[in-house]
């Protein structure tokens, strides 16, 4: 019994074996995307940097408090600054000036005299380029009002000191009012997940890549090979012979599972060793999640290979699913829209991904990704005994 | 024990009729043709046998054993399809070490029965190319002794010479021959004429799901006897047939390449009235000819048999 499973299985591997081209294409195009994202958003240094221009007073008067405001800019790593003299245009034309000419994506004019003892308030008009990246104008615009947060209530304190000293204020209304100014203390702990080092861009890209190499193979490759079996009549001579359904079933899912595997197996080495990649949890514990993913997969391409008649017409049916599912199930970018969080939870592939990610970036065991896991494992069984099922029906004797 | 039993057997498509309740056996050792036009019923025969598809109702035996245990049946017969149903990306030796394992054949065995079936199909020297780069002709080939790998007591051969020049077609008739020889019963579908004259013990003519008549092919021409065949070298017109058929006697005519064929009873009684019948027509000869099983099928059926 096992020993035609083995046969059969042999017979698909030789079959991919002797299409040179096929193997190729097979290997790479995970590779490919590695490549083309790697590089993409990669990258060395801080992810997002962006560019702020400071216009000072045409004057040239400057007293400390503007200094130190200059100099907090400056200190931030995301932040790349170039100071200017206002030329007296108005300060529209300066902005669109330094955007047009400098490539700044924000201009900060900074005024006459920086500390008022008048009352009155400061005046700091900021420019901004509405047609910039979206990220980077997130990052000035999220810096900018920190600083300035940050900035006011340093300005507080020390004015507030500088009245005291001249015995206005009690020390009790001293401490009282500074803690009402500032009533939050905010403290942020960067922390690196369980393992070791720090997280690179590629790790976060591999386990999607891997989840949607399984995705593409699995379900075109086993819906495909089945249909076209059937069409040439292969499929109906084995099933002539004196062999099992079940011998023929497990034969050609054992195929598949390993050429899926082989390939994210490539990708994985290829990842670790040119952009060392760092999988932070149990390379055992991954290895059971591709495997049940792959699995997955290619029970849904054993469902396709029910509906279609022909080899293209299952890679048709193929793609329709596949598109969706590689979206939503958040492979490349996270999902927002709460709807379409909802109907991501349909797509299996979540929580293969969910599970893939939790294990190789954050380091989970089995007792955090259970919940994926186990809703990875009952979908399996059901779409390859769905699938099982309708196939031996169609060809039942 | 026969080789085959078959009583009654019906195999229905909707409220199509495809096989009309046809009784038959076949004997051990003996090579049994089916032959008839495409569209027949011989493959669903074959199909309904070979317990590939399901009986609408009837009785069948292979050697005993009911078509309705296909466990027990799958070991015992080979099958050569009709289509050629080859793993194109597999080796020839692959495709036999395939099917070989899938019908339990020891490896030793499957080495020793290769290397014979290749050789006998003369490709033994093209073995490890893939099947994909073959010939039609040695696609066909291969097709044939991929049914043979595990000796079986029957094969059924399902056309297995539709499309094949006449060289490679002999070799696959001597072939047969040669493992009948040996002891295996055949039975095999044709719509060719020689095909089945050359090969069989008998014969069953098969029309539009029934079967009209079975016997030796011997036999069945020797049924013509009653009758005899003429053959009447001249030009067509549109009445010819008519003419000649209105002649008392004349059973059946029909006019093919060039000359007219007369189906008769008694040839020296009638060629006189023949030749009125087909007065003012320029006849370039008349000669009698021996029956073929061309001349049995149309005879029986009325209709004559083409590729």
């Amino acid at each position: 019994m096992f020993k035609k499973s083995l046969i059969i299985c042999w017979r698909g591997l030789a079959e991919v074996w002797h299409q040179k081209k096929l193997m190729v294409f097979l290997v790479s195009y995970p590779l490919l995307f590695m490549l083309i994202f790697g590089s993409a958003f990669g990258g060395e240094g801080s992810p997002i940097s962006v560019d702020i221009a400071m216009v000072t007073p045409s004057s040239g008067s400057s007293d400390i408090a503007m200094d130190a405001f200059i100099d907090t800019y400056d200190d931030i790593d995301a932040v790349d600054l170039r100071i200017f003299v206002d030329n007296g245009e108005s300060r529209d034309v300066q902005t669109n000036d330094l955007i047009e000419n400098e490539g700044v994506t924000m201009v900060i004019f900074l005024p006459e005299g920086f500390i008022n003892y008048d009352g009155s308030k400061i005046d700091l008009d900021i420019y901004y380029d509405e047609a910039a990246d979206q990220n980077q104008l997130s990052v000035g615009m999220g810096l900018t009002s920190s600083v300035i947060e940050e900035f006011s209530s340093s300005i507080f304190q020390q004015s507030l000191i500088a009245v005291s000293e001249q015995g206005l204020l009690s020390q009790e209304d001293l401490q009282l009012i500074s803690a009402l100014s500032s009533p939050i203390d905010a403290q942020y702990t960067p922390i690196t997940p369980a393992g070791e080092k720090d997280l690179k861009y590629i790790d976060f890209l591999v386990p999607g890549l891997v989840a949607m190499t399984m995705m593409w193979t699995g379900v075109t490759s086993a819906s495909g090979n089945i249909v076209e079996d059937r069409v040439n009549g292969i499929r109906r001579r084995i099933l002539s012979t004196p062999v099992s359904r079940e011998s023929i079933i497990i034969g050609d899912l054992m195929s598949q599972t390993i050429i899926v595997c082989f390939q994210i197996l490539i990708l994985l080495l290829v990842a670790k060793f040119m952009y060392s990649l760092n999988i932070v949890g149990s390379y055992a514990l991954t290895a059971i999640i591709i495997f049940i993913g792959a699995l997955s997969m290619i029970g849904i391409g054993i469902l396709i290979s029910n509906f279609a008649k022909t080899a293209e017409e299952a890679t048709q049916v193929g793609l329709l699913i596949n598109f969706p599912m590689m979206f939503l199930a958040g492979i490349f970018f996270p999902l927002s829209a709460g709807w379409m969080q909802s109907l991501s939870k349909i797509f299996p592939l979540t929580y293969v991904n969910d599970a893939l990610r939790g294990v190789m970036i954050r380091g989970y065991g089995i007792s955090e990704i259970g919940f994926e896991l186990g809703i990875s494992i009952v979908f399996t069984l059901a779409v390859l005994g769905m699938g099982i099922f309708m196939l031996n029906r169609s060809e039942a004797v | 024990m026969n080789a085959v039993e078959v009583k009654g057997l019906v195999k229905k498509f909707d409220s199509l009729k495809a096989v009309n309740e046809i009784s038959f056996d076949i004997q051990e050792g003996e090579i049994f043709g089916f032959l008839g036009p495409n569209g027949a019923g011989k493959s669903t025969t074959v199909n309904m046998l070979t317990c590939q598809i399901r009986k609408t109702s009837g009785d069948a035996k292979i050697f005993g054993i009911n078509i309705g245990d296909a466990k027990k049946i799958r070991k015992k017969i080979g099958i050569v399809p009709q289509e050629l149903s080859l793993n194109g990306l597999l080796t020839a030796k692959q495709n036999l070490y395939l099917y070989a394992t899938l019908y339990d054949v020891p490896k030793d065995e499957f080495e020793r029965k290769s290397e014979e079936l290749l050789e006998a199909m003369g490709m033994l020297k093209r073995q490890n190319d893939l099947v994909k780069t073959f010939s039609g002709g040695m696609k066909q080939r291969l097709n044939v002794i991929l049914g043979l790998m595990h000796r079986p007591d029957i094969l059924f051969l399902d056309e297995p010479t539709t499309g094949m020049d006449p060289q490679a077609r002999r070799m696959i008739w001597d072939f047969i021959r040669n493992i009948n020889k040996e002891g295996m019963t055949i039975f095999l579908t044709t719509h060719y004429m020689e095909e089945a004259d050359f090969l069989c013990d008998r014969v069953a003519v098969i029309d539009e799901g029934r079967i009209q008549a079975i016997d030796t092919p011997m036999n069945l021409k020797r049924k013509l006897k009653g009758q005899d065949v003429i053959e009447v070298q001249m030009e067509y017109d549109d009445d010819i047939i008519a003419d000649v058929e209105a002649v008392d006697g004349v059973n059946k005519a029909i006019y093919e390449k060039g000359s007219l064929k007369l189906y008769i009873a008694d040839r020296d009684k009638l060629l006189l009235d023949i030749a009125k019948a087909l007065s003012e027509r320029p006849i370039k000869s008349i000669s009698s000819v021996e029956p073929t099983l061309e001349d049995v099928f149309i005879s029986i059926t009325g209709k004559s048999l083409r590729d």
